[in-house]
């Protein structure tokens, strides 16, 4: 006998999110058998899913319940604790990353001023300070979104970085759809949507630095063509998915930091524009590209974790 | 007049639990079946309320626990262990001693 119910699942998925890895699956697999067990005492007559929704509600939420495993829990409850070093660690390891390559990178201008630029290379001391100054802020950056969070009741709007779940053939193949879009884009399309035009003249304006990445685009759709035609094959939850899915994130990752490190992202034809309008115009569409790759390279690897506890979890399974 | 709080008892109750547990641990039994047990002697309690407290002697070595594979499905039981034997007659004792004390003071009031 085994759990039906989605409901009840993703409790125990929940639960385990919530608990050291060392006692995850001990916990998870006692709590899966008091479910089974009320749900066993209500007869074979009762529908299961029912009864387990009601089984459920006998052992309170996930969180509470990880909460109350916790030997002793303090002012800050221990998953809000779990949730919010985990939230730390991802923020500030991508915070620190992206501002060493756009040192690496000799980027003369910050992605987002004030918040993330090149380190100061010299003196050593400069170096390390704003190293601890980006700890620091990201570390109240985060504190404040859950100290807001926690006082509008909405804790549970950060959840934790778990597993991913797997792709439906639906979604794989709208993602079919959507790579060939996107290289249809960055292919024949890509002179005629990124160009400036003034009468019959149309310049393109993406900068040759950023349209050398095009191959490394190229091996990154690839690798998501292969993880959908994967999961159309019949073979979602074949550990080879999984790991294509993890190298295409990680992929996904490197290619956005490259974009974010270019010298140079677009170059707008002074001849048709003006010198002056192809500046200040060239300088705000960078700043606003600059934002979007480095939002979607930190959601992309809060993604990847998942993927690699997924991946993980296959494996050992 | 009001009544009592249902909340005070459940208080009250909720302080004894532990030791009403460990007296119906003399035999193995599993979550569900203590929590049963517990109802029928006028403990109500959550499976999310008792399953912490289960971990937790067992952690501390009160109780034992063993996986019963040989059933449809596994399932695991409780028991109390020898150092859980010594820790319930102390806690016994100290039940009493509160009882005594509280029956002690309730005398003095006048009915």
């Amino acid at each position: 006998m085994t759990l039906k119910s989605p409901q009840a699942r993703a409790y125990l998925e929940r639960l385990r999110d919530l608990l050291p890895p060392s006692e995850a699956s001990r916990v998870v697999a006692e709590v899966e058998s008091l479910i089974l067990d009320r749900v066993e005492a209500e007869g074979p007559g009762a529908p299961l899913e029912e009864a387990e929704r009601r089984a459920l509600a006998h052992l309170g939420s996930p969180d509470t319940l990880a909460d109350t495993l916790a030997e002793a829990p303090l002012q800050v409850g221990w998953s809000s604790r779990r949730a919010f070093t985990r939230w730390f660690s991802v923020l500030a390891a991508g915070h620190l990353l992206f501002s060493i390559l756009l040192t690496v990178g000799k980027a003369e201008v910050d992605a987002l001023p004030g918040l993330l630029g090149p380190l100061p290379t010299a003196p050593w001391w400069g170096t390390v300070s704003a190293a601890l100054g980006i700890v620091l802020l990201d570390a109240g950056i985060v504190f404040v979104l859950f100290t807001l969070l926690g006082a509008w009741g909405r804790s549970g709007a950060l959840p934790l970085p778990g597993r991913a779940r797997g792709w439906t053939r639906a979604e794989a193949l709208r993602t079919l759809v959507l790579v060939s879009l996107l290289a249809l884009i960055a292919h024949p399309l890509r002179d005629e949507i990124f160009a400036v035009r003034r009468g019959a003249t149309s310049t393109p304006f993406l900068a040759p630095d950023l349209l050398a990445l095009i191959p490394w685009l190229d091996v990154v759709l690839g690798l998501v063509l292969l993880r959908a035609l994967l999961v159309v094959g019949g073979k979602a939850d074949a550990p080879l998915t999984h790991g294509v899915d993890l190298l295409a994130g990680i992929g996904g990752v490197l290619l956005l930091v490259l974009a974010a490190t270019r010298h140079e992202i677009v170059r707008l034809p002074p001849a048709v524009l003006g010198q002056e309008v192809a500046g200040v115009l060239g300088n705000v569409i960078t700043r606003v590209v600059l934002l979007v790759f480095v939002a979607a390279a930190l959601l992309l690897a809060v993604a990847v974790i998942k993927r690699g506890l997924r991946l993980r979890q296959v494996l050992s399974a | 007049m009001p009544g009592l709080d249902p909340h005070v008892e459940a208080e009250l109750r909720r302080g004894v639990l532990q030791l009403v547990a460990l007296c119906l641990l003399d035999a193995p039994r599993y979550g569900y079946d203590l929590v049963r047990l517990l109802a029928q002697a006028g403990f109500e309690v959550e499976e999310g309320t008792l399953y912490p407290i289960l971990r937790r002697l067992e952690l501390r070595g009160t109780l034992a626990s063993s996986w019963d594979t040989g059933g449809a499905r596994p399932r695991k039981y409780y028991r109390l262990s020898p150092e859980g034997r010594r820790q319930r007659a102390e806690l016994a004792l100290a039940w009493r001693r509160v009882r005594d004390a509280t029956d002690a003071a309730l005398t003095e009031v006048p009915s």
